[in-house]
């Protein structure tokens, strides 16, 4: 017979932690189809589809696509799955070493993601130049886009997580002390 | 039952007593001693996976319920105040001070918990082991330092608590 818990009901935390886990990997799952999805479409649209009218910069703009939503998936499955599964059981350094990480703004990662936002604004302007007769505003408008969601991220980034970041830094300082 | 499951009431009841305790300096009250416990023991669900063996057991346990107070693996970076409880005695021998020589020892140990709590937090982590008894190659292990570098942070803190308590001519 299994001794009792003396300070908490263990089959109700379990219970409810099998729960959280299954609904993680729901979620998880949710999102790697929707990413699925979008390169399935894109794919299908612009690189598979046998119709003699696309043209050489609509299979481009099709690759693109392709290659973006394929960078963003790894981005979202690598993140999500660092911010969901932090290891407790590694040491204060190394735990800090990691948030110190993970709450930077400038992260290497994020080159894929900028690789991924540039591709596509290229497949964009590739097929919009179809339809434009040689008007490109539509660069324009990605670019400004692009430069209000760098600036959001920034001041949010400014908010909720460089007072983090630099509490990291001090606390891995104060380690080599 | 799963093996995790299985794994985990197992870690659980074989150190409710350790994780109740680290927990204990923490929490000012029994319902933040109730908080605190849960949520270690949730980390510990999360992070059971990793666990194969290759450091004690102890020292996984240890740094679980020192990473999850601390809040050091998520959003929220604890200043924490720590609470000495039932410790005088042991926080005594941490440092050296004659009992014979303590007139007024509750003074003393309120004099002492003010000064802990304005060390750096991974001194008070540090004091925490200690009066836990973990010995210096498990607090190392548990910090993510070396072993020398623990017994000078030791060293200088047990400095630090002797000045203070000199100057107020205990």
């Amino acid at each position: 017979m299994e001794k009792k818990n003396k300070y908490m009901d263990l089959n109700a935390l379990i219970s409810d932690m099998q729960l959280k886990d299954k609904r993680y990997k729901n979620i998880f799952k949710r999102f790697q189809i929707i990413f699925f999805v979008f390169i399935f479409i894109y794919g299908g649209l612009f690189l598979v589809n046998p119709d003699a009218e696309l043209t050489i910069n609509d299979r481009l703009a099709g690759g693109c696509y392709v290659i973006a939503f394929s960078l963003f998936a790894f981005y979202f499955r690598k993140y999500y799955k660092k911010y969901k599964e932090v290891n407790y059981s590694d040491s204060v350094k190394k735990v800090l070493t990691d948030a110190e990480k993970r709450y930077r703004f400038k992260k290497p990662d994020f080159v894929l993601v900028f690789i991924g936002i540039i591709l596509i604004g290229i497949a964009t302007v590739l097929v919009s130049s179809k339809f434009s007769n040689g008007d490109y505003n539509i660069i324009y408008i990605y670019i400004l886009l692009l430069i209000i969601g760098i600036s959001v991220g920034y001041l949010w980034w400014r908010k909720d997580n460089r007072p983090i970041w630099l509490s990291t830094k001090k606390l891995l300082k104060e380690l080599d002390e | 039952m799963s093996k995790k499951d299985e794994k985990f009431r197992k870690i659980i009841s074989e150190n409710e007593q350790k994780i109740s305790s680290i927990c204990r300096y923490y929490s000012s009250n029994d319902e933040d001693h109730k908080d605190m416990y849960q949520e270690v023991l949730i980390n510990v669900w999360k992070s059971i996976d990793s666990f194969r063996g290759d450091s004690q057991l102890s020292t996984w346990i240890y740094r679980v319920a020192v990473n999850t107070a601390m809040g050091f693996a998520n959003k929220e970076i604890r200043r924490q105040k720590i609470f000495l409880g039932d410790k005088d005695n042991r926080l005594q021998n941490f440092i050296d001070v004659d009992e014979g020589s303590v007139k007024e020892k509750e003074k003393l140990f309120q004099i002492l918990e003010n000064q802990i709590n304005q060390l750096s937090v991974i001194d008070k982590i540090i004091i925490t082991l200690v009066l836990e008894s973990v010995n210096h190659k498990e607090i190392a292990s548990v910090i993510g330092i070396t072993e020398p570098n623990v017994r000078v942070k030791i060293h200088r803190i047990k400095n630090e608590l002797k000045e203070v308590l000199e100057s107020f001519n205990i």
